[in-house]
């Protein structure tokens, strides 16, 4: 039943497609089967998972061969399951009223279920080769979403960025599944962890632990992977807010928190963790503050908070793995209002530049309720969900006995400037003097604003009553660290060294929002990585449009000729290497009229060749034919002989019947290249005839002959070997060779019918 | 006698290659005849030759009498002459079409119209 | 191609073609013979049919179409091994009755086949 539900939004793709292309006003109820998920995962959380532990559901995909779809329900796992399914309800609801009449809206639609099921997979799968399937499909997803206005070449540009850059981790990801199933045998994350191996001890392991954070960084968008994510905003506000914020980039620190119990506790482990996450969280919080588009100012602080994710699950102490969680949630929360305001003003006022926009908080005032509860939370306003992400963030690094300074140096400035972003995106286009070019901008349609306002208020509910995620959160983080302890949030602590930072942060963010226009201009700040791709891209375009004309030559000639002389040259190659030697001795004594036979057949062969007419061509084949059959009966093969015999007599029927194309045989090549040719053929055929001297004095008839010899009469009851070869032992091959010639036959049927129509045509 | 199987074979393929690179389809296919041909003769000479009984059982016996022919490549040649029939009626009637339809049997003619 | 000689030789080869054809079909599994010889050979005699009186004639005195026996042909031998997976075994295991068995089944069907190839081709080359 689970395995099912987590593949039903696949399933629900197509409803999608169907509902939403044939009723588009009817869309917004497609939001509803997510939300019926959702509300089966918060029960398999509430009632199984956190009474009874992990539970193992599967899926006989093909039993007979020994595959099945394994799902493993566990704290982690649902929690990121739980967001899945709720943004992606509100997220539905939200694009339906958002892309009202846009002739492709069902696609959409169907993309992000697609997505929605891939997501499910990822975060559910227990078989990391299962894992690696779905992280592509996500990843495809994207670069369907990415590209949704695909007449627009930003657009598609920053979908092949995107692509491009995930795939490349999505195939690290593979190298390091491979990897760790051959240093442990297991595929799946339970069994690799059930098998008690320590990997990190493995001298594969840095290889192994570089692969997957590989794979990681790239689908979290850490830095020098990150410049994909802002490019991304090309795709609608839905997916932006969905994908590119909630959920998609989350998969990399679901990997990175998946394989911790596997590939952590070592100091390659936290410390690449540490650098990357630090150096990401800082730089991307930088640049988020000198954008001026509403969604990149988010791509940015999107990817910082990426940035802190990994950073503390770096950290590793269990407080900063529950931080970690509860950022997390805070995280998407608030980060999904806030696309999704960012949208609904895109929508309303038609501009995202934070410069212009000003004074909406009349004519929006539930989105600016929304947009301003969700910056509150961002910021790490007390009373909010967010604050308790910084808290927690906090405590963990104050208590990390290695450079607890400077994590919370970093910590605190980035923090300041994501504060400062919040404020520029959610309170700033709604406070001060409304300019009249916004006069007809109002409150968009229920769909709009219900999301943003129903997230932005979970941030104010989870704040004041902590209780009803207190056990998701241990939950997820017990699936990390591999303990369960109970977590309690509190809102108030005491006045602690923890409490000082949060207030210093949210004045650093005030004080840095009045000096917002300063900050915007003349700052160095880009990072140089979008460069590397460009120019690889470009490198790899110039070395195809070298190397392509040369191989790509459009004549059928000069590929036979590359084939046969590759081939000549590694059989040749072959037969010097394995050196087999043979000698004269050897050889059978030759009868004279094998020796008439063979010269009938060598005539044949080269008056075929030299041939000036169609007539003489035909007839020296036949030759060869019947000459290559008497060849059979000599060496006892009466079946083979007969065969020949009969398609021989059919080949010349074919043969006359399409007599009529047959014209001169005149010669159209020069004599040089036909002189080339020649030489050419004429040393394969030396090639080849050598081989035929060796394998033919080699060692005679195989073990398998001996077999089937010894088999045919006792359980193939025949006596006919061949025979009993071609029905029985090898029924199979015979059943696709028959299915062969049908199709050769249908072909050549519908070769000569289509024409046939298309010349009686007036 | 090997050497009647290794001189018809290396001859066969030399013709056969010799017309699959000239530029008029029905030589190509004639070609592509021949070189079936050559590739069954190697393919039975690569099972061992024996001048000498069929690999039938007797009546009565449970296994033919040695020596017998090595039945497996006989197997595999047998559906390769029919099969090879047929991939040669199918060449044949694409080239008569292609002729039809493009009034050239000169594979380089056909390619820039192909481009054109 | 209106010669009498070859329509008098037709009428005289035509049955001893088609006898020695099933002759060959049902010594197959025993002596040299088999569905792809005796395939070709009733081939070879509807072939020689439509030369000698034209292609309508011979697909007359064929009573079915020949792109018909393709499917068939496939059907048979595709049923010849689905008579295994019926009983719970695997695909074309041979299953016999005495002397008759699934694998004489599964050649009618190559037999059938190989008839149907080789008279579509002939004919639709013929009428084309």
């Amino acid at each position: 039943m689970i395995p099912l539900l987590v593949l039903s939004p696949f399933v629900f793709a197509l409803v999608a497609a169907l509902v939403a292309g044939r009723w588009p006003t009817r869309a917004r109820w497609l939001a509803v089967w997510p939300a019926l998920l959702a509300v089966v995962f918060e029960h398999e959380l509430r009632t199984r998972v956190a009474v009874e532990g992990t539970q193992v559901v599967s899926l006989a995909w093909a039993p007979s061969l020994g595959l099945t779809l394994q799902f493993t329900l566990d704290g982690l796992g649902l929690l990121f399951a739980l967001m899945i399914t709720i943004i992606g309800a509100l997220i539905v609801l939200f694009a339906s009223a958002y892309l009202k009449g846009h002739p492709h809206l069902a696609r959409l639609l169907a993309w992000l279920f697609v997505f929605m099921g891939a997501m499910l997979g990822v975060v559910l799968s227990d078989n990391l080769f299962a894992l690696f399937v779905f992280w592509e499909l996500t990843g495809f997803a994207s670069f369907m979403l990415i590209g949704f206005e695909h007449d627009t070449p930003a657009a598609r540009a920053a979908a092949m960025q995107a692509l491009l850059v995930t795939a490349a981790g999505g195939i690290a990801l593979l190298g390091g599944t491979v990897l760790l199933a051959q240093i442990t045998g297991e595929t799946t994350v339970s069994g690799v962890i059930r098998s008690g191996i320590d990997v990190t001890a493995h001298p594969t392991y840095l290889a192994c632990t570089l692969l997957f954070l590989l794979a990681a960084f790239t689908k979290s968008a850490q830095v020098p992977f990150h410049f994909w994510l802002p490019n991304a905003m090309a795709a609608p506000t839905p997916v932006s807010a969905y994908l590119h914020s909630a959920t998609m980039v989350k998969a990399g620190v679901y990997l990175i928190a998946r394989m911790m119990p596997i590939l952590g506790g070592t100091t390659l482990w936290s410390t690449t963790l540490l650098v990357v996450g630090g150096i990401t969280m800082v730089g991307a919080a930088w640049r988020s503050v000198q954008e001026t588009d509403l969604k990149r100012v988010l791509a940015f602080s999107t990817v910082s908070a990426l940035g802190s994710l990994v950073l503390m699950i770096g950290i590793g102490t269990p407080g900063a793995i529950v931080a970690a969680v509860v950022y997390m949630i805070a995280h998407a929360a608030y980060k999904g209002t806030l696309f999704m305001v960012a949208g609904a003003i895109d929508h309303e006022a038609g501009t995202r530049d934070v410069t212009q926009l000003a004074g909406l908080r009349t004519v929006m005032p539930r989105t600016a309720l929304a947009a301003a509860l969700a910056a509150a939370s961002m910021m790490g306003v007390p009373l909010f969900f967010g604050f308790f992400g910084k808290e927690l963030f906090y405590e963990a690094e104050w208590q990390y006995a290695g450079a607890a300074g400077l994590l919370l140096a970093i910590s605190v400035a980035a923090n300041a400037l994501s504060g400062m972003a919040g404020l520029v995106t959610g309170v700033g286009p709604f406070t001060g003097a409304r300019p009249s070019r916004f006069d007809a901008a109002h409150e968009p349609a229920w769909p709009m604003w219900f999301g943003p306002l129903f997230l932005a208020l979970a941030g104010v509910v989870f704040a004041l009553v902590p209780g009803i995620v207190n056990t998701p959160i241990a939950l997820a983080a017990a699936s990390v660290t591999g303990a369960f302890t109970p977590v309690a949030l509190v809102l108030w602590h005491g006045f602690t060294p923890v409490l000082g930072l949060s207030v210093l942060t949210l004045a650093l963010a005030g004080g840095l929002y009045t000096q917002r226009a300063v900050l915007r201009k003349g700052l160095p700040g880009s990072v140089g990585s979008e460069r590397v791709y460009v120019v690889t891209l470009r490198l790899l375009d110039a070395v195809s449009a070298f190397v392509a004309p040369a191989l790509y030559s459009r004549s059928l000639r000069s590929y036979v000729l590359v084939l046969i002389v590759t081939t000549a040259f590694l059989i040749s190659s072959g037969l010097f290497l394995g050196g087999g030697g043979w000698s004269i001795e050897a050889l059978t004594p030759l009868r004279a009229y094998e020796m008439v036979i063979a010269l009938v057949i060598c005539a044949g062969a080269v008056m075929a060749a030299r041939a000036t007419s169609s007539m003489r061509a035909v007839l020296a084949l036949g030759a060869v034919g019947y000459g290559v059959a008497l060849l059979f009966v000599t060496y006892g093969a009466p079946d083979l002989a007969m065969t020949q015999f009969s398609v021989e007599t059919l080949t010349a029927v074919i043969f006359v019947l399409v007599f009529r194309m047959f014209g001169s045989f005149a010669h159209l090549s020069s004599r040089l290249i036909r002189m080339r040719d020649a030489i050419v053929a004429g040393v394969v055929g030396v090639v080849v005839g050598t081989l035929v001297l060796l394998v033919g004095t080699g060692d005679g008839t195989s073990r398998l002959s001996h077999y089937f010899a010894e088999m045919s009469a006792t359980v193939g009851h025949g006596r006919n070997i061949v025979n009993v070869i071609l029905v029985d032992f090898r029924g199979f091959d015979t059943m696709g060779e028959i299915t062969v010639l049908v199709v050769a036959a249908i072909g050549v049927h519908a070769l000569l019918r289509i024409g046939a129509d298309e010349r009686g045509r007036p | 006698m090997e050497l009647v199987f290794a001189i018809v074979s290396g001859v066969l393929y030399a013709t056969g290659l010799y017309l699959m690179l000239r530029r008029r389809l029905a030589q190509i296919i004639i070609g592509l005849g021949l070189l079936s041909n050559g590739t069954n003769i190697l393919i039975f000479a690569a099972g061992g030759l024996t001048r000498s009984n069929p690999p039938v059982i007797p009546p009565g016996e449970l296994e033919p009498i040695a020596p017998y022919a090595d039945p497996v490549p006989q197997a595999l040649i047998l559906t390769a002459i029919v099969i090879g029939f047929g991939v040669l009626a199918f060449t044949l009637v694409l080239a008569h079409r292609v002729h039809q339809s493009l009034g050239s049997d000169d594979v380089d003619d056909i390619r820039s119209e192909g481009s054109a | 191609m209106n010669s009498l000689i070859l329509q008098v030789a037709t009428r005289v080869l035509m049955p001893l073609l088609l006898l020695f054809a099933l002759f060959m079909l049902g010594r197959g599994h025993n002596e040299p013979g088999g569905g792809f010889v005796a395939g070709l050979i009733v081939s070879a005699a509807y072939a020689l049919q439509a030369f000698a009186f034209g292609v309508a004639a011979a697909r007359r005195a064929l009573l079915v179409d020949p792109e018909r026996l393709l499917g068939v042909g496939l059907l048979v031998a595709l049923g010849s091994g689905l008579l295994a997976s019926a009983q719970g075994l695997p695909f074309l295991t041979a299953l016999w009755w005495g002397g008759l068995g699934s694998p004489a089944l599964f050649d009618v069907g190559v037999f059938l086949v190989v008839i149907g190839v080789v008279l579509t081709m002939t004919f639709t080359l013929a009428e084309a």
